[in-house]
């Protein structure tokens, strides 16, 4: 890589850094459908583009090619990476003016991604067989396989879009989970605490791009690992782990009142009992007082039938996700 | 993988309260202050990564576009 695209990526990277400023999302997820449509439109590009490949596409694309250890780990860590971001970014589902679409914004979310993904990734690859991507640095993106062609400003300029569109979001939430590591009664002695933790923000994310943009390399080593074992951590055992300790593996949300009257606190925490939201999640539709008595009772000593297939679902679940920590660390460290 | 991953997003988001901004304060209240302080530290190296990667590729794609 040229010293002069070295000097421009240092100094396109000042502009990005003014984004990790940004106060609030509100902008952001004004821009947000623009966002979305660059992306569609790029990736409706890159179909289209597979009319300009068909001397390429043979029947060799659909046989199944021999991958190594390290291939394997490469595109396990970025269908994991993929997707991570989801639940730490989910709580922007508080911006949602109906909050009781909560749980299609999050299935949505996941839905309108992996169509997506899938698009890109297979009608994507039938665009780019064959071809020869421009190898002159250490990493490349999509449009050096569609070098001095149409496509390759069109996909470039509207995926660059997106990506910038975008970008604001994760410096704000990187940031305010960083804050809320701080203890509440120490948080709120820091003057200007946003402005600190900004600024420190900006000085580590300056210095980690440098790093990568002089090194002329791909932060990918680093990620894939931490995304594996963070994958496994917030997508599998986390929520699981949650669903065993309060009992409630319904999980359907509980108005904010009947939790408040059936939350039971312990001495020394703000844990809730497995009882009490195991009771939440079952909500009996029952009038009957001595009926109702009966019936939490079955409910705490054995949960209602649903929540026992649940169980056992949510353990087959996390069986899967440590089968796949364990494939993903043996792949990593051979 | 992706059904999946939906399903236990969805399973941590519907223990949010109306005043939690963050799934780290959910955590927090439900498993106690060492997982809430692990996934807020792991989840926020993880996102500092993606706002790298994103810039990274952003900046390399405009490159590629106008120079």
């Amino acid at each position: 890589v040229s010293l002069s695209e070295k000097v421009f990526k240092l100094i396109i990277m000042c502009v990005f850094a003014l984004l990790n400023y940004l106060p609030d999302l509100k902008y952001v997820f004004k821009a947000t459908p623009l966002a979305m449509g660059a992306l569609v439109v790029s990736s409706l590009i890159l179909i289209i583009s597979i009319a300009f490949n068909t001397d390429n596409i043979t029947m060799d694309f659909l046989k199944i090619k021999p991958l190594s250890a390290a291939d394997v780990l490469a595109v396990a860590s970025i269908n994991g990476f993929a997707f991570i971001c989801h639940p730490s970014v989910s709580p922007m589902i508080k911006e949602n003016s109906d909050q009781t679409q909560n749980d299609k914004a999050v299935y949505s979310g996941y839905a309108v991604t992996t169509v997506l993904y899938l698009i890109v990734g297979v009608l994507g690859a039938l665009s780019i067989y064959g071809r020869v991507p421009t190898m002159d640095k250490a990493s490349y993106n999509i449009i050096d396989y569609f070098s001095g062609q149409f496509q390759a400003p069109i996909i470039g300029f509207l995926t660059f879009l997106y990506l910038f569109m975008i970008s604001p979001i994760f410096p704000y939430v990187s940031k305010n989970q960083a804050i809320e590591l701080i203890p509440k009664e120490k948080r709120e002695k820091i003057p200007r605490l946003w402005l600190k933790v900004t600024v420190i923000f900006s000085i580590l994310w300056f210095i980690c791009n440098i790093l990568f943009i002089l090194l002329d390399t791909a932060p990918t080593v680093v990620i894939g690992f931490i995304s594996t074992v963070l994958s496994y951590y917030v997508t599998y055992f986390l929520p699981i782990f949650m669903c065993f300790k309060v009992g409630d593996y319904v999980a359907k949300g509980v108005p904010q009142n009947l939790e408040e009257s059936l939350i039971v606190h312990e001495k020394e925490g703000d844990i809730e009992t497995a009882e009490s939201n195991t009771l939440m999640a079952a909500k009996p539709p029952l009038q009957n007082e001595s009926i109702i008595t009966e019936y939490n009772q079955t409910v705490v000593e054995e949960g209602p039938p649903k929540q026992k297939w649940l169980k056992i679902f949510y353990f087959s679940v996390l069986g899967y996700g440590t089968v796949m920590l364990i494939f993903e660390l043996i792949s990593f460290f051979t | 993988m992706a059904g999946l991953m939906a399903l236990t997003c969805k399973l941590l988001v519907s223990h949010l309260k109306p005043d939690e901004i963050d799934i780290s304060l959910s955590i927090k209240r439900k498993l106690g202050p060492a997982h809430g302080l692990a996934f807020g530290v792991l989840s926020s190296i993880t996102v500092f990564l993606v706002s790298s990667v994103f810039f990274l590729l952003a900046v390399d794609l405009f490159y590629d576009v106008f120079l």
